[in-house]
């Protein structure tokens, strides 16, 4: 099993940095979050969050990770620390946002464009491919993330989900075909009309 | 199965909100954290104790639930587990969360939930009863038992690691190590030894018993689990057997284990070394051989 967890983060981090967030000084603790700040906010998105829920909750990842920064012991484990975190508070704000939509009316915004996209088809095929996640079961979502957006390995996905290779596998078998089914339907909602 | 042609979800892996937001996200972020001055907590903590109380009243239910806790990754060893008891449930909803259940280990994976049937100082049943779980099971004195079941089926394990998942009308074992017995409705289906997993479905085909193989290590693990001196010398027997009539058999690797075992505890030094010998010179490392190096050594 490899022991990489963070093969090609997007915005390394140096050990430096850690260290530094570690010992106290907060100049160096904001730039790494600055730099977590796009994937955890992408992590919130893809695991079924709207926009708005999804900066609450990446600032409320961000704050948890620099308030347990002193637990997060090597720098290769950092990805997977923050995405320990990021369920945990993806599925709070989840329980939250299912309370809010009680005794809120919708807005519209649960469905507005998450990520910066350069033209409006990116735009169309990142609504779609949200409300496919939305749709998909919890544990589906995670390893469709982790694999296929992120490019996690399959040891490296077992190490972060906490369960076996064998696992992740016949997870990610059931996820994509998940998906597909969710795909299929999306696109049969679009071309009828339907929401 | 693969996603649709269109669908390049890798594309996402760059997706990032608008710099204002991120900006928001981390300002936010470190305004939750600055080093806060003043008595606030004099109001906070009365307060925040109240509302836990409310919420604890409202929302209180018989199966307690683990606190997830958040860990870094490789930040192990854990500190002491929280131990399972009879008829208590054992759930991970957001990543995997480990146990006590007797000596014994369970890690339950996120979304997982594992009841304990019966915890007992001699005997441990679970039942897996949504998602995974991964067991750790501590050698077991000849009366022991550790069982774990889903569904219909039932995993028994002597002395081994083996993680159970369930999944719609099929479920999933590993074996990690040592060997597992795996019976539906007091029926034994298979033996699967270390490193082999196997998928049991609902209504799928299986076999209608044990191979002569599987037959001779079930009924000398049978013995061992009797427990008395005739007992485990009638299981050296049958191990030697085994030995003898399957010397590449699967369950080499099994046999040379409790052939060690049981002649170190039937007080055959000699022999007990001997089989130690043989075990470590194909599986030098893991728990098992440092356990027979122990014996070699006595």
């Amino acid at each position: 099993m490899s022991a990489v967890l963070d093969p090609a983060p997007q915005q390394p981090v140096g050990p430096t940095l850690l260290a530094r967030s570690q010992g106290g000084d907060r100049v160096a603790l904001e730039q790494l979050l600055a730099r977590n700040a796009n994937r955890v906010f992408r992590w919130a998105v893809l695991l079924g969050l709207s926009a708005a829920d999804a900066e609450d909750a990446a600032q409320e990842i961000l704050a948890t990770a620099a308030r347990r920064i002193a637990t997060c012991e090597a720098e290769a484990a950092l990805s997977s620390w923050l995405f320990q975190i990021t369920r945990r508070v993806v599925s709070n704000v989840r329980r939250g946002a299912w309370f809010r939509r009680m005794f809120k009316p919708k807005t519209g915004s649960e469905h507005a464009a998450a990520f910066e996209s350069p033209t409006a088809a990116d735009a169309e095929m990142e609504l779609a491919v949200r409300r496919c996640f939305q749709k998909l079961n919890p544990m589906h979502a995670e390893v469709l993330l982790l694999g296929e957006v992120e490019g996690y390995t399959r040891p490296e996905m077992a190490r972060m989900l906490g369960i076996a290779e064998g696992t992740v596998a016949s997870r990610v078998r059931l996820a994509k075909d998940a998906f597909k089914k969710r795909w299929d339907d999306t696109l049969a909602e679009v071309e009828g009309g339907g929401a | 199965m693969s996603l649709p042609q269109e669908v390049d979800l890798s594309k996402l892996r760059e997706a990032s909100p608008a710099p204002a937001v991120a900006r928001r996200i981390v300002e936010g972020a470190m305004a939750r954290t600055a080093p806060r001055r003043g008595k606030g907590w004099l109001i906070a903590v009365p307060v925040a104790f109240a509302a836990g109380l409310a919420i604890a009243v409202v929302f209180l239910r018989p199966t307690p639930r683990p606190e997830i806790v958040v860990i870094a990754p490789q930040t192990l060893p854990l500190p002491a587990l929280p131990a399972l008891v009879s008829g208590q449930v054992a759930e991970a909803a957001l990543g995997p969360v480990p146990f006590r259940a007797g000596k014994h280990h369970v890690k339950v994976a996120a979304h997982g939930k594992v009841v304990a049937t019966k915890i007992e100082p001699r005997a441990v049943r679970l039942q897996v009863a949504a998602g995974a779980a991964r067991f750790e099971v501590q050698p077991l004195e000849a009366d022991e038992v550790f069982a774990v079941s889903a569904g219909a089926l039932t995993f028994e394990a002597v002395g081994t690691q083996f993680e159970v998942e369930v999944e719609g009308d099929c479920t999933r074992l590993e074996v990690q190590e040592g060997i597992v017995r795996v019976s539906r409705a007091g029926r034994e289906l298979e033996l699967v030894t270390e490193g082999k997993r196997g998928t049991f479905c609902e209504g799928a085909q299986v076999p209608e018993s044990l191979s002569e193989e599987d037959r001779l290590l079930s009924d000398a693990l049978d013995k061992v689990r009797g427990g008395s001196d005739a007992d485990l010398a009638e299981a050296t027997t049958i191990l030697r057997r085994y030995a003898e009539q399957y010397p590449a058999g699967v369950y080499r690797q099994e046999a040379l284990y409790y052939l060690a075992r049981l002649s170190h505890r039937l007080g055959r030094a000699d022999e007990a070394r001997a089989f130690a010998a043989k075990f470590l010179a194909s599986w030098p490392t893991g728990r098992r051989a440092d356990e027979l190096r122990a014996i070699a050594a006595k």
